[in-house]
């Protein structure tokens, strides 16, 4: 069983005691030394707990700022354009109101079906400079996809980096690269859910989303 | 101890200013509405003291700074979280230790990042702590000291001296009865004095003999 007074002691020094219990301990430290002993060591160790943490007061407030705007960016993107919410809503009012989107999505079919060539899509693929064949293929990245450049903890393995890719609904589309980075497609609406989880995940040393893919060093791949 | 006397008497003892409720409530009702000065307001008051916790839990510059930015981020996407029923930094240090929490359970820092553990059961027989120990030297032995408690006694210690949490709040933020946090800090206490102890110990050991000559 703890004394009291002495394991009162350390809300005594933060000041934090309601007043009854604080005159208290005051009363006592008049008359009793080994309880001022005891009150010097935990203003000694607040003194020490409260130097040496000289810290910038904008301590990763760009960091938190560019979250932020990558948030903002991305909704911008996922959401539909203003001028094309208001022709639907306009619709909406309208008798037989899927009439007008419907013909308009199959005009657009015909027309693409009509214009394009028999084949697939092309898909611009880059292969990341220093990335050695086999570990890393670059794959395909969809139009609604965000980009994200991804340093792992160098005692990552590729098996649990690819664990983690997946685990976020993410392809790998380049890397690694000189710095040891990779860069992932992720899914537009998860894309902040995959920041936040590989950030937690400890594996990860950084994270980011970036706008393209950096270019190809030339001769990279010649070797 | 009431509560009412507590949240009337809290104050930061680690001289930053610090946001009151009122503010904090003001303020984030214009991050609700997306006002970035409002926020920025927010992590220039709130960020030293995020970064100052996760570093004491994670001892990692980097891993701290991520900690201060997904906290604040969490603030931006959230401000209607907060209830103020707690002091405002109690709020945003706890969500700051659910994030350092993730990332203490993740398995590289669990295998990296063993702590080593201080007997708080050393015998009283040592030389005694007021002498020995040169004063300049006296605080970075406290501090290495300080630095080798477990995970859970350095973050009581932090959140009483620096942030200068009244007992309640502490309690609730370590998820444990008030006498857990007393008891912890009693064994906090103990395991600082037997490793100053046993730094002296050890450094007279090691100490040159000096030899005076006639």
């Amino acid at each position: 069983m703890l004394d009291e007074s002495i394991s009162a002691l350390p809300w005594y020094v933060n000041a934090t005691l309601a007043e009854p219990e604080r005159a208290d301990i005051a009363r006592r430290l008049r008359t009793e030394p080994a309880l001022r002993n005891e009150l010097l060591f935990w203003e000694e160790l607040a003194a020490t707990q409260c130097r040496h943490m000289a810290v910038a007061e904008d301590i990763a407030l760009q960091r938190t700022l560019d979250r932020i705007q990558l948030e903002e960016r991305l909704q911008s993107t996922t959401k539909p354009a203003g001028w094309l919410r208001s022709w639907f809503a306009q619709g909406r009012s309208r008798p037989m109101s899927w009439l007008g989107p419907a013909l308009a999505g199959g005009l657009v079919v015909a027309v693409a079906q009509f214009l394009l060539p028999d084949r697939p899509p092309h898909v611009d693929t880059q292969l990341m400079r220093g990335a050695p064949a086999g570990v890393a293929r670059p794959t395909t990245m969809g139009v609604d996809s965000a980009l994200l450049r991804v340093v792992f903890d160098p005692a990552t393995t590729e098996g649990e980096i690819r664990l983690l890719v997946a685990a976020q609904n993410a392809s790998i589309v380049g890397g690694p690269g000189a710095g040891g980075e990779y860069y992932l497609a992720v899914p537009q609406q998860r894309v902040i859910a995959a920041i936040d989880a590989l950030r937690t995940t400890g594996a990860v040393r950084e994270v980011a989303g970036v706008e393209s893919l950096p270019p190809t060093r030339t001769g990279a791949q010649s070797n | 101890m009431s509560a009412a006397n507590i949240h009337a008497a809290a104050r930061p003892i680690h001289g930053h200013g610090d946001l009151d409720n009122a503010t904090a409530s003001y303020l984030l009702k214009r991050v609700a509405d997306k006002d970035q000065a409002a926020f920025v307001t927010i992590h220039r008051a709130m960020g030293r003291r995020v970064f100052a916790y996760a570093m004491r839990l994670l001892g990692d510059h980097e891993q701290a700074e991520e900690v201060v930015s997904d906290t604040m981020f969490e603030v931006w996407k959230n401000p209607q979280r907060f209830d103020g029923l707690s002091r405002f930094s109690t709020w945003v240090i706890g969500i700051a230790r659910h994030r350092a929490l993730d990332r203490m359970r993740s398995p590289t820092r669990m295998i990296d990042g063993a702590a080593v553990e201080i007997d708080d059961a050393l015998p009283d027989d040592g030389p005694s702590l007021e002498e020995g120990v040169a004063a300049q030297q006296r605080e970075g032995s406290v501090r290495n000291c300080m630095d080798k408690l477990s995970d859970v006694h350095r973050e009581c210690l932090h959140l009483v001296f620096y942030e200068g949490a009244p007992l309640v709040e502490v309690a609730s933020m370590q998820g444990c009865p008030e006498n857990t946090v007393k008891t912890r800090l009693f064994h906090a206490r103990q395991k600082i004095r037997n490793c100053l102890r046993l730094m002296m110990i050890s450094e007279g050991h090691n100490r040159p003999k000096v030899v005076h000559h006639a």
